[in-house]
């Protein structure tokens, strides 16, 4: 396992397409995700989403990545439409432009 | 004001009760287990910091010697973890001696009632749901304001002391999961002495003290909407990683697409069905068993030959050779190098160990746009 640090202050769409290709960078795949606050020794607050990657065969990961957010009503049904096309990967809250969102994150292959 | 009936709670809990407030650890002692792990810390830092320095350790001296040890860097790594992978279970086996202790404690005196008596207007409750929503503090105690009941007392002793010890064994995780997050990386980036000050707070993550601290850390960080889904990480810079524009990821992207497309054609033809064959078999059943192999075999030497190719044009390109020379470094990777260096070797044992150093390759790469394009482009040509 190996975790990537992102900066909360990424838009959703960015942050997803970083993952994605962090993915396929790394031989990995995506597990969840953990929104942190690093209160650094300079004494600033710094708000981040920490990815946990696993190893993994490069025919088994999804690497197309749709991540949405939930925290409407529009959005969740997004995401239950998407359902039917991408398999679930992690549901959670994770800072999307420094502000805590309910997002979730499917993938499909594309290959 | 939630502050200072913390403290009061604090200081009777501590003082008034008798409580155990931590672990028993008895340093004093030096033929305890503890003073003997204390002593194998200390030299497995001294050791570290010789071997992260490339030098080797004089254990009876205790320092370094003067000499040059070229493994230094991982052996370092294996000494920190192994003086974790020791350390961890020790903590582990004082922090349930010590939540038994507590449990017994809580049977026979009024634990945490007494606390409730002489705070009277101070008020501890708890509320279910998830281990950051669970509050100790600020919570209306009104049965005890308007007289309180036997049940009332009995309802708060049962639920206190397991929110404490909910609250320590969380602490505990979460510095157990930063030292094992830790524990793969080099010792350049994890020292022995982060690892030493990560196995202090993870003993501290195990005190009355740090659950009372983190419980009214919780409650206030409640007031707070952005911190009470974050976990809070102090005393560690963490650098992020930088967000890569549409074009790099798209790369990225495109990359594992081409490394697909030959893992997808090696796949399927390892997984070609060969009969076997049987001492029964007739002609006609021989040459179908016959061709079968063939066809496997056919396609397999295919993709040996497509990912051959592959390698070959990065092993060939000096902008390449450093990176080949450091992955033949890894002791990983020796297996897979002398499988696709060997003549005799079959192309079905071959291609999956070309397939698996083009894919560490490109891990290798990722900050490398013109090398990343390189490959790209030789990958492309022959997956065309």
């Amino acid at each position: 396992m190996s975790t990537i640090s992102y900066p909360g202050s990424a838009t959703l769409a960015d942050l997803c397409r970083n993952m994605a290709a962090d993915q396929a960078d790394g031989n990995q795949k995506l597990v969840s995700l953990e929104p942190i606050v690093n209160e650094t020794s300079g004494g600033a607050k710094v708000n981040l989403n920490q990815a946990t990657y696993a190893p993994a065969d490069i025919l088994d990961i999804l690497d197309d990545l749709n991540c949405i957010d939930v925290s409407t009503v529009a959005g969740n049904g997004q995401a239950a439409e998407a359902g039917h096309t991408y398999t679930f990967i992690w549901r959670g809250k994770i800072f999307v432009q420094d502000k805590l969102t309910e997002v979730q994150v499917l993938g499909k292959s594309t290959t | 004001m939630k502050r200072i009936q913390l403290a009061l709670l604090l200081c009777v809990v501590l003082f008034a009760t008798g409580c155990p407030n931590t672990p028993k650890v008895d340093f004093a002692n030096p033929n305890s287990f503890v003073s003997k792990i204390n002593a194998y810390l200390q030299d497995a830092q001294l050791k570290c910091d010789c071997l992260s320095r490339q030098h080797s350790f004089n254990e009876k001296e205790k320092r370094c010697n003067d000499d040059a040890f070229s493994g230094g860097i991982e052996e370092a790594k294996i000494v920190r973890n192994n003086a974790i992978d020791l350390a961890v279970p020790v903590i582990d086996g004082m922090y349930s001696e010590f939540i038994n202790n507590i449990e017994n404690r809580r049977e026979k005196t009024d634990f945490i009632a007494d606390v409730i008596e002489l705070a009277s207007s101070a008020a501890i409750g708890s509320i279910k749901g998830p281990q950051r929503s669970i509050q100790i503090i600020g919570i209306a105690l009104t049965a005890f304001r308007g007289g309180r009941k036997s049940s009332d007392i009995n309802f708060y002793k049962q639920q206190t002391t397991p929110i404490l010890i909910d609250k320590m064994d969380g602490n505990r995780a979460e510095v157990l999961a930063i030292i094992t997050l830790n524990q793969v990386k080099p010792i350049g980036e994890y020292s022995m002495g982060k690892a030493i000050k990560n196995l202090a707070d993870y003993y501290n993550a195990g005190t009355l003290v740090r659950a009372f601290n983190q419980l009214s850390h919780d409650t206030a960080n409640q007031t707070q909407t952005s911190e009470t889904a974050a976990r809070v990480v102090r005393g560690e810079d963490i650098t992020p990683s930088k967000i890569r524009t549409v074009q790099e990821t798209d790369l990225s992207l495109e990359l594992l697409r081409q490394r697909r497309i030959l893992a997808k054609r090696l796949r399927d033809a390892l997984s070609m069905a060969v009969p076997t064959a049987t001492a029964g078999d007739t002609v006609a059943r021989t040459a179908e068993i016959a061709k079968a192999k063939t066809d496997r075999d056919e396609k397999v030497k295919a993709v040996r030959d497509d990912l051959g190719e592959v390698w070959t044009a990065i092993t060939q390109d000096d902008k390449f050779k450093p990176i080949v020379a450091q992955m033949k470094t890894d002791t990983a990777l020796t297996n897979s190098f002398n499988l696709v260096e060997a003549t005799a070797t079959t192309d079905e044992l071959a291609a999956p160990e070309l397939l698996k150093l083009i894919n560490v390759l490109t891990t290798k790469i990722k900050d490398n746009p013109e090398l990343r394009a390189s490959v790209l482009g030789t990958l492309q040509t022959v997956n065309k």
